[in-house]
């Protein structure tokens, strides 16, 4: 098929698909996931490597605009300490079952850490339309998502930066490998930290005043891909160096102009990232889908519980209530953008199988459908029993 | 208006055509600090968004700097960003990031602003100014110098200069 009708069809079908989903109150992701899926089944293409292209691209754009657009790093220096404890125990609780599912699943070593990765991050804005429509926003359990959400898109990176790394010596690093890929990620943070701090603001001055069309645009792109294309000679994905890249310009004022951003956004969720989406689809084997068993129930089950009993046991420790530990653990089992990104990069280096790849998508949209209503009920259930407490004072729950 | 003193007008502005290669040349020789509003009404990065509001209400801006405790800018408010955040439970979902939702809560001008505010020193010529704002639609900017400020650049301050000049 021609590539100009691929795309032409892929991306229409996304946008249609990911509307469909919006209105009917679910995010557009599953939509666009969709979208590549139909595309699959329907036209079964012979010849997929442009749309993997821009697939790969869409990825690099998901995680530039994700530190361009919501890193601000004031925001994090004024971020409550108190939210580490419970961030890191869903984390880690949630990478832990997933490697131990690998494991006893007989994966090797980078696959289960793969999934382990792939686990670990959340998507917080699926569930903030829950949050704000049940009042809980401000809440303790809701501001303690939010803090703990902004930690967790760095930690997320930096276990997909590491993993990365790992995957490329295929076995269990050894003391010296380990400290060797640490002194790259180090060493790739400094570049980009003197990029930032000294060679940026003034190369955009120079910019600023360029006569050709559109030049601050073309060099916040430029910088998205050279960060990208950095991060590779550190041996780390162009994915950490796109969202590193962003980051970077997120405080930048001639990059953050009003202007400026609505075309950074016009182009990463008008075009790129849909196809990202529908990649994801496009890739899942149809015929794994007909075989999903015990395995694939295990990676719905334990990535969703790892997130729960992680985040439960973190903010029971800082002093929560139970009914806010719970609810504090559901707001953190969506996933969305990140994993997404992690089984992409492991399919595409040969490590995750075509099984592991597809029940992690399944993980995903099963996550995004069942997070917000189950964050529902659980805040409903608090408030029944608040207001039992009220009318009959001797009936009180923890 | 009589019909004669028009006339009289057409006649000039016929014999003088406007000339805007002219006023570029002068504006080149104009600095920044001599056009810019040296009155600014400021917003300390410890307000309360009620004030906020309530300074939106009685001032005739849509922006205001921020500054810390040692009077040096940190951003800037805008109308546009505290609506944003006000009516923020209505806006679509995928507004709802969870740094927008983090300063939707926020009731401290420090969270609610804009942290990385345009900015110009008052030495850059007038030419630059306008061609920045020009070009990407910026309404006002912040003259800043050694991270204080010292006032405010907005499009009708470069009108009114422009407006001077045209009628010298």
């Amino acid at each position: 098929m021609e590539i100009l009708l691929q795309i032409l069809l892929i991306l229409f079908l996304a946008r249609i698909l990911s509307e469909i989903c919006e209105r009917s109150g679910l995010p557009g992701i599953i939509g666009e996931i969709g979208a590549g899926l139909i595309f699959a089944l329907v036209l079964k293409p012979d010849d997929i490597t442009t749309l993997e292209f821009f697939g790969e691209l869409g990825a690099i754009f998901l995680l530039f605009t994700a530190g361009y657009k919501e890193v601000h790093v004031k925001d994090l220096k004024a971020t409550s300490a108190s939210a580490l404890i419970p961030t890191l125990s869903q984390i880690m609780m949630a990478f832990a079952f997933g490697f131990f599912l690998g494991k006893m699943f007989g994966f090797g070593f980078t696959e289960s850490l793969f999934m382990a990765v792939a686990f670990s991050p959340t998507s917080i804005s699926v569930v903030v339309k829950t949050l704000i429509d049940t009042d809980y926003l401000s809440s303790k359990p809701g501001a303690m998502m939010l803090t703990s959400a902004i930690f967790d898109d760095i930690i997320g990176i930096f276990l997909l930066s590491l993993v990365v790394s790992v995957a490329t010596l295929n076995q269990f690093p050894s003391g010296i490998h380990t400290l060797i890929i640490l002194g790259k990620i180090i060493a790739f943070v400094i570049i980009m930290a003197i990029l930032g701090w000294k060679v940026f603001p003034q190369l955009f001055e120079y910019i600023q005043k360029m006569h050709t069309k559109e030049s601050l645009f073309s060099f916040v792109i430029i910088i998205a891909l050279l960060s990208a294309y950095l991060s590779e000679i550190f041996g780390l994905h162009a994915v950490i160096g796109a969202f590193l890249g962003g980051a970077i310009l997120s405080d930048l004022p001639l990059a953050k102009i009003e202007t400026v951003q609505k075309k950074v956004n016009g182009i990463a969720y008008g075009f790129f990232t849909p196809l990202f989406f529908a990649f994801i689809g496009l890739s899942i084997e149809t015929e794994v889908l007909g075989t999903a068993g015990i395995f694939t129930i295990l990676v719905v089950v334990l990535a969703l519980s790892g997130k729960l009993i992680g985040g439960f046991i973190g903010t029971k420790l800082v002093g929560f209530s139970s009914i806010d530990s719970l609810i504090f653990g559901i707001g953190m089992m969506p996933r969305a953008g990140v994993e997404l990104v992690v089984i992409a990069i492991g399919k595409e280096l040969g490590i995750i199988s075509n099984e592991v790849f597809a029940a992690i998508v399944l993980m995903v949209v099963v996550s995004i459908i069942i997070s917000p209503i189950m964050l529902e009920m659980s805040i409903r259930y608090k408030e029944k029993n608040m207001a039992a407490e009220l009318t009959d004072p001797s009936n009180k729950t923890t | 208006m009589d019909i004669n003193k028009r006339k009289s007008e057409k006649q000039s502005i016929e014999d003088c055509p406007r000339d805007r290669t002219k006023i570029s040349d002068i504006c080149a020789d104009i600095t920044v600090s001599q056009v810019m509003s040296r009155e600014v009404i400021t917003v300390k990065d410890t307000e309360t968004i009620e004030n906020i509001i309530e300074l939106m209400i009685n001032t005739p801006y849509h922006s205001y700097p921020v500054l810390d405790l040692n009077d040096e800018l940190v951003g800037v408010i805008e109308q546009d960003n505290i609506l944003e955040l006000l009516f923020f439970e209505r806006s679509h979902r995928s507004h709802h990031t969870h740094l927008m939702a983090i300063k939707a809560l926020s009731e401290q001008a420090a969270t609610l602003m804009v942290h990385h505010p345009v900015t110009v020193p008052p030495d850059a010529s007038l030419c630059d100014a306008a061609d920045l704002m020009i070009k990407h639609h910026i309404d006002r900017m912040c003259v800043v110098q050694n991270k204080k400020l010292t006032g405010v650049l907005s499009k009708s301050d470069l009108l009114r200069k422009i407006y001077e000049l045209r009628r010298k």
